[in-house]
């Protein structure tokens, strides 16, 4: 039965190859030059697509300056209006940022908000979506907006809306989402493309783990005084 | 200039890895999950750190099982290097006869992971355990017992990912850099639902999938009552001491 999902994954990927790498590359080059300014990379999504922001940040072999924005409810509320910008409100975001949003309507209440906000602070807002469904679906939200519409680069993960690869027989549904497993590899080639940049402009000490692994103590001193230069910005809590 | 294709062609080989090694595992952990769900239990995935990411696959998406919920820990893995901290953590968890638990840790070395597969597996409760076999084995495990997560597991699905979850080499950074166990895991955990969501359809079980929200009324009634029916287990904001 796992065949349908081997064979997704891998036109997924062709899919993604064919199309994205020029909007990926733009993402990365905005990412690596908000680093160059003192700028952080901050990670949101919705419900599941928490996940997306976890893979940008802080992980070992991946970018320091970067911070997830937690949505304490998980997206239980993500349809309700004005929890976005609620949130937002308690949320450390500068014009030297870079907003990476992952959603798969673009169109959720909540979404919307934060990229609303991104904006309204000038900071650069990155927008991976499914193109196609966001484009035909009706905004929910009462500003009339649609998140990726507000985005300086947008990355389709290019999944049709219904996000169904698998029907079951005699249930009307549709499970398993393609287009997170597309955001995921979209946000991991990103990150690649920016340390390669960072690497180039000399500043690959933002890179967490990059003068050896996390376990060699040699490296500690000089990850945590970079730490420390960020640490007001990246903290987890 | 580095291949902007790399991680889309490490993608396709994990995608193979799944397809060519992995599928007895796949098969085994569904079916467990399907025994467990029909006998009256729930799907209960943990990740710790960034293997949330994994955990939030399983639980709570459109279209997926409805007796199942995400595990969340309050410290999102700051304290998964502490002893006892596992063992304080599983005591305010309900897992009950017929649950399946499912963890998913690259290294499995940690103190909270081993902690809670031990409780688990005292408890009489099924363990499925996403892990890297060989990323776990080269490594030290970091709780007294020694024991690594794959030890206590009733299969194990192997994303078969380097030991520190570092996969590529740019010029001029010292260590390779790039996590890719998300996107291997996904090649695992996909498979996973969906041999267990049709597997529960044929059963006529297909009651306790989600419905998507285009549903007729009567189908979102249906829903309902089967969300009443594990209201008091899968309400998520019980989940320990969640923010």
């Amino acid at each position: 039965m796992s065949e349908k999902v081997f064979e997704d994954a891998l036109n997924t990927l062709d899919r993604i190859e064919n199309s994205q790498v020029a909007s990926i590359r733009a993402a990365a080059d905005l990412i690596a030059k908000s680093m160059e300014k003192g700028g952080i990379l901050q990670g949101f999504g919705s419900g599941y697509y928490l996940s997306g922001a976890r893979e940008l940040c802080h992980r070992v072999g991946g970018l320091m300056p970067t911070k997830i924005i937690y949505e304490p409810s998980y997206g239980r509320f993500e349809s309700l209006v004005g929890v976005g910008k609620q949130m937002m409100e308690i949320v450390d975001l500068r014009p030297e940022d870079v907003v990476v949003l992952s959603s798969h309507s673009s169109i959720v209440p909540t979404v919307v908000e934060v990229a609303i906000a991104a904006k309204e602070r000038g900071a650069s807002l990155i927008v991976i979506t499914s193109l196609e469904g966001a484009q035909k679906q009706q905004a929910i939200h009462p500003s009339g907006k649609k998140a990726y519409e507000m985005a300086d680069v947008v990355i389709d993960t290019c999944f049709p809306y219904s996000e169904a690869m698998f029907d079951p027989e005699g249930k009307d549904t549709e499970v398993i989402g393609m287009s997170y497993y597309a955001t995921i590899v979209i946000l991991q080639t990103i990150t690649m493309l920016v340390m390669e940049r960072l690497s180039e402009l000399k500043l690959s000490h933002l890179i967490i783990g990059a003068t050896g692994s996390k376990l060699d103590p040699k490296s500690v001193p000089f990850v945590r005084d970079t730490y420390k230069k960020y640490k007001t910005r990246t903290q987890r809590f | 200039m580095i291949n902007e294709n790399r991680i889309i062609e490490i993608a396709r080989k994990y995608v193979a890895h799944a397809r060519n090694h992995q599928r007895e595992n796949i098969d085994l952990a569904s079916s467990i999950i399907v025994d467990g769900i029909k006998k009256g239990g729930i799907l209960i995935a943990f990740g710790s750190g960034h293997s949330i990411a994994g955990a939030l696959e399983l639980v709570n998406r459109r279209g997926g099982l409805i007796p199942a919920r995400l595990l969340i820990e309050p410290s999102f893995g700051k304290y998964e290097v502490l002893q006892g901290y596992g063992q304080r953590l599983m005591d305010e968890v309900d897992v009950r006869e017929n649950d399946v638990f499912f963890i998913i840790s690259n290294s499995g070395i940690h103190p909270l992971i081993i902690e809670m597969a031990d409780t688990v597996k005292k408890r009489g409760v099924k363990l499925i355990a996403l892990t890297s076999l060989k990323g776990s084995k080269e490594l030290t495990s970091r709780h007294p017992s020694g024991k690594k997560l794959f030890e206590f597991a009733d299969v194990v699905l192997d994303n078969n990912v380097p030991a520190l979850d570092v996969s590529v080499s740019i010029e001029g950074i010292e260590a390779d850099v790039v996590g890719i166990s998300s996107i291997a895991n996904s090649m695992l955990l996909q498979p996973v639902i969906h041999n267990v969501t049709q597997q529960l359809v044929n059963d006529g079980f297909g009651h306790l999938v989600y419905d998507v929200s285009t549903s007729s009324d009567a189908k979102k009634r249906g829903e309902k009552e089967v969300f009443e029916k594990y209201r008091d287990r899968i309400y998520r904001n019980d989940n320990a001491i969640i923010g």
